[in-house]
């Protein structure tokens, strides 16, 4: 997952977040108002979600959007 | 397999079907036939309704399909947007390719090159709709590859 420049990478730590609150891609997917395929790429880290969807899986697990994501130059 | 992803494989086969009735109804052999007027017009009037019907039907044969009213999301968005502008490129591509055929056939009138007459209603009328087609093949390849990589 680059970013618009081509430079550093963005990576996230959703899979291991989710599967430690118990969810399914399915009801995360439900939780921000995307589907279980748009999960399923973000954790892959194949699609770089937008800002907004970025913080709302942020907030999902109550938690910092840096401890979701990271950015790695 | 997501619900776009399905539109997208059997878009494709209706668009390849809809090509082969154009190449059946406009080719002799490897070039155009000269035909008539009013066999442009129906061959036209037919894959334009047939566009209609058959991209009409799929997507409500999908929407009434279990899981048919999934939400679209912004990679969906993503997606069909990324999709279209590779559909924009091959159809300029492909403009740019008849373009520089004609141009060499006139310049140089060179027997290795096959004939393509833009001068020539028929021919025009089969490469137009032969690009339009190729730009629509090209989406959805393209949607089909990016749901699935």
């Amino acid at each position: 997952m680059s970013t618009a420049g081509g430079r550093g990478r963005v990576t996230n730590h959703l899979r291991r977040l989710r599967e430690a609150a118990g969810l399914t891609q399915a009801e995360l997917g439900a939780r921000v108002g995307v589907t279980r395929q748009t999960i399923i790429a973000v954790e892959a880290e194949k699609y770089a979600p937008s800002l907004e969807l970025a913080f709302r899986l942020a907030r999902a697990f109550r938690l910092p959007f840096e401890s979701v994501f990271e950015f790695e130059d | 397999m997501a619900q776009p992803e399905k539109q997208a494989w059997l878009f494709l086969v209706a668009s390849m079907v809809l090509w082969s009735f154009l190449a059946m109804r406009m080719l002799d052999g490897a070039t155009v036939a000269s035909v008539s007027p009013r066999h442009m017009v129906w061959t036209y009037a037919a894959i334009v309704l047939g566009m209609i019907v058959s991209h009409s039907a799929i997507a409500a044969a999908l929407a009434a399909a279990p899981g048919g009213t999934q939400i679209r999301d912004e990679r969906d968005a993503a997606i069909e947007a990324r999709a279209d502008r590779i559909e924009g490129y091959v159809v300029a591509a492909a403009i740019n390719v008849l373009v520089i055929h004609a141009l060499a056939d006139a310049a140089y009138q060179d027997d290795a090159l096959p004939r393509v007459d833009l001068a020539s209603v028929p021919t025009l009328l089969f490469a137009l709709l032969s690009t339009l087609f190729l730009g629509h093949v090209a989406h959805q390849l393209a949607t089909i590859w990016m749901y699935r990589r």
